[in-house]
């Protein structure tokens, strides 16, 4: 049902926890199953140093987090803008469609919490 | 070790607590089947010749002895392929044959979907459904019941037992107010038969459905129990078999094996449902002392004896059962089941959505012993404590 990299992922995550004083910080929720990924982020440079995640759901929810501070470290953070929920999916091995809209959070977490710097 | 080989280990080798589900077969029953696949291949429709006739004896010995088990008389047992099939020809089949008399089905919110989907289907063929609500322990009230009947009704249908938190209904008393006020009462009774006492003509029903796989038995065989002179019209026809209820060569090797299956369960019930009520206190006691935030699902007593069901605050049912590894659980969370939301008996005996995301289904059988449910509770702390730590403060 799920790919190896997506077990792998839930299994032993990656940057579990918390970034204190972050640069950058958002926490989204899916309200119909309350699947939550919250996101923090040290930059240095334009760039993204360092990505922390917690996550509360189902184990695409989770994976889908680690995977995700995998990829943003060492983004500028117009490239970590441009990271799409569909990217996250692929790069799990393939989450089914429906699973990537109520678990993968990740696009509107990394929005939420880099807008308002490109914003400002 | 590596994450490939982890699971390659995990899947070879679990604790299966998925009895609500399936079991497997029993050595015995298999062994009892074997000769009927290829050496006694006959079907018992042909009695022109010594084999047809000798599996026809064979069907007819094996109709007898479940018929026995079940409280019935054997020309009340028709074979099906298993409770699908035979709440379906309960359900359509009584609906058809009475409908001439009225045009009205009741049933409980929590029944089975093959009873569900049959009863919609209904619906959307001309008849009327009322869906009897259940209270917190997934009781159905026999008041509900009484209210619910009107002189357009046919039908009621309440289960022996539910698959998901094993709440067992007041049967009795429902059959009595449905043979008062003149109705015909199903009992899909595949939880129970095997597992419990269940006995068609004490119970009062008229209709009852079973599953041979459910009670370590073969799978593709069930029956449904038709007390003498309730008319049916029939799902399935052609050569007429079972007395023109079910047409189909007859599944011979299956009804050997849920024979079988019935003589096990007779000799072993009481020994058996003592010990997994033993072992289903020593999950419950573990799991209570060892995770905070749990809720019984289901009544706390009249429950089968295999059966419990917990929910745990704050926590994703589908993420625990995999960060559990070796244990083989269902969920009622949405993402495990396929459905939109998450589990309809949950959300009918109003658990919260959120605690309905988080339950898991125990189901004990003769697999387990007390080691595995020990290390059931470890690994289940364990895991909890792990996705608990995960969990950002919303």
């Amino acid at each position: 049902m799920y790919s190896q990299i997506l077990l792998e992922h839930f299994e032993n995550p990656r940057n579990l926890g918390e970034i204190p004083s972050p640069d950058a910080a958002a926490t989204e929720r899916n309200p119909e199953q309350g699947d939550t990924l919250r996101i923090t982020m040290r930059i240095d440079g334009g760039r993204i140093a360092e990505a922390r995640f917690k996550a509360f759901g189902c184990p695409v929810t989770i994976a889908a987090g680690s995977l995700a501070t995998e990829m943003l470290a060492g983004m500028t953070i117009q490239q970590a803008l441009e990271l799409t929920d569909a990217q996250v999916a692929d790069a799990l091995g393939g989450v089914p469609e429906e699973r990537i809209r109520c678990s993968v959070l990740v696009q509107k977490v990394i929005r939420r919490a880099l807008g308002s710097l490109v914003a400002g | 070790m590596g994450p490939a080989r982890m699971l390659t280990s995990h899947r070879m080798k679990y604790i299966y607590l998925g009895h609500n589900a399936t079991t497997p077969l029993h050595p015995d029953v298999l062994a009892s089947m074997l000769p009927f696949f290829a050496e006694k291949f006959a079907t018992p429709a042909s009695i022109t010749h010594p084999p047809g006739r000798e599996a026809r004896d064979m069907v007819e010995q094996a109709r007898g002895e479940i018929a026995a088990f079940i409280g019935a008389e054997p020309a009340e047992i028709v074979f099906t392929s298993g409770a699908t099939e035979a709440d379906n020809m309960a359900l359509k089949g009584a609906a058809w044959a009475h409908r001439d008399r009225g045009d009205h089905i009741v049933a409980s919110a929590i029944e089975h979907k093959a009873v569900l989907d049959s009863c919609r289907w209904l619906e959307k063929n001309g008849f009327r459904l009322t869906v009897l609500p259940v209270d917190r322990w997934g009781l159905v009230g026999p008041d509900d019941v009484d209210r619910a009947i009107t002189d357009r009704t046919i039908l009621v249908s309440v289960m022996h037992a539910n698959s998901e938190v094993g709440t067992v209904q007041p049967v009795e008393e429902i059959a009595r107010i449905c043979r008062q006020r003149g109705v015909l009462y199903h009992c899909d009774a595949t939880q129970t038969v095997g597992k419990i006492p269940f006995h068609a003509s004490a119970i009062g029903c008229d209709l009852a459905a079973f599953s041979g796989h459910k009670f370590y038995g073969p799978k593709g065989i069930g029956g449904l129990f038709v007390r003498r002179r309730v008319r049916l019209d029939p799902l399935m026809t052609g050569g007429g078999q079972e007395k023109g209820r079910r047409s189909g060569t007859v599944n011979v090797p299956g009804v050997i094996g849920l024979a079988e299956a019935c003589r096990i369960a007779r000799r072993d019930m009481d020994l058996e449902s003592a010990r997994l009520l033993a072992l289903r206190q020593r999950l419950h006691d573990g799991i209570v002392a060892t995770v905070e935030g749990t809720h019984l699902n289901g009544h706390p007593v009249r429950r089968l004896p295999n059966n419990l069901n917990f929910s745990f605050e704050a926590i994703e049912g589908e993420a625990l059962i995999l960060a559990m590894r070796s244990v083989a659980l269902s969920s009622g969370s949405a993402c495990t089941s396929g459905e939109s939301g998450p589990s309809y008996v949950l959300k009918a005996m109003g658990v919260p959505d959120d605690l309905a995301h988080s339950s898991l289904r125990f189901g004990l059988g003769r697999s387990n012993d007390a080691d595995q449910i020990d290390a059931v509770v470890t690994s289940l702390g364990a895991a909890v404590r792990k996705l608990r730590a995960m969990s950002p403060k919303v």
